[in-house]
């Protein structure tokens, strides 16, 4: 099964990469779309069907624990499930963003290995 | 400066340069008698790369590269069939220096989050990445990577 990504993040290299180390895993990607940052990520999801949403933590306008907000409290989109890929690993942050409802947690720099199993695994659940 | 954050720093470049580009790091030192990076020209355009860092510790991170070496990185790590552009050189840096800076920090104090500002980066002359020398305040650590040298410099505030 093919799943619709999106990937959020304010560096397009970072954006390149992410999309190509899913790709490269082996994760079974149907469409794939980018945002610049979470501002962008909603206005993106008006018109689109996502499985999965990949963000970084720290962007300008929105940022990714402030996009994560936006979308639990939206009932369309509060099923989506969000995966954080950030440079930060402290336990207070993942703690916060496990609090706010964080499905993945992924460190950068990061092996595809471990994208794909965040994934592969957060989407099992979801799909039962 | 604190042996524990230098070990940090050195481990965070180290990890950060190998998982993305699969470059593997020496540290340098002039002290060691090992010959000087090559080449070594006055004429080479650098990047430095900054952020800032607060939490426990409050400072900034820079790295400094030889432009072509950045390019090179960059050019494969893209996967790009032609050079890779200026913009897309300097917006890898940016990301590589976010990257060690949040290893950095991850590594020397799991519990405590840090902020890290958004990382700026900038095309630079060679002479600019000399700068003043270590202090107590001020750590540098020296790196050969693939030949050619690359600096990390933390510089604390308070």
């Amino acid at each position: 099964m093919a799943y619709n990504v999106l990937i959020v993040d304010d560096s397009q290299t970072m954006r390149t990469v992410i999309k190509k180390t899913v790709t490269l895993s082996g994760f079974e990607i149907g469409e794939c779309w980018e945002a610049v940052d979470g501002q962008a990520a909603l206005e993106a999801l008006n018109d689109r069907w996502v499985d999965i949403i990949l963000t970084d933590l720290n962007m300008p306008r929105m940022n990714g624990l402030e996009l994560l907000r936006a979308l639990k409290q939206n009932e369309n989109y509060r099923h989506i499930p969000v995966v954080l890929i950030t440079t930060e690993g402290s336990e207070e942050r993942i703690q916060e963003a496990r609090a706010l409802g964080i499905s993945g947690y992924i460190q950068k720099p990061f092996y595809p290995e471990t994208i794909r199993d965040t994934l592969t695994s957060i989407l099992e659940v979801v799909n039962g | 400066m604190d042996n524990e954050l230098q070990e940090a720093a050195v481990g965070a470049i180290s990890h950060v340069f190998e998982t993305m580009f699969f470059v593997f790091l020496e540290p340098y030192t002039p002290e060691s008698g090992d010959p000087p990076p090559s080449p070594w020209s006055p004429d080479e355009h650098w990047l430095k790369s900054s952020l800032g860092f607060q939490g426990n510790l409050r400072g900034h991170l820079r790295l400094f590269m030889p432009f072509p070496l950045a390019q090179d990185l960059a050019t494969n790590f893209l996967g790009l069939e032609e050079e890779a552009s200026e913009q897309q050189v300097i917006d890898m840096t940016k990301e590589i220096t976010n990257m060690i800076c949040g290893n950095l920090f991850s590594r020397y104090d799991r519990v405590q989050g840090y902020a890290l500002t958004i990382p700026e980066a900038e095309v630079i002359g060679f002479g600019e990445s000399a700068g003043p020398g270590p202090s107590p305040e001020r750590l540098r650590l020296d790196f050969l990577a693939e030949d050619r040298m690359i600096r990390l410099e933390i510089l604390m505030e308070d």
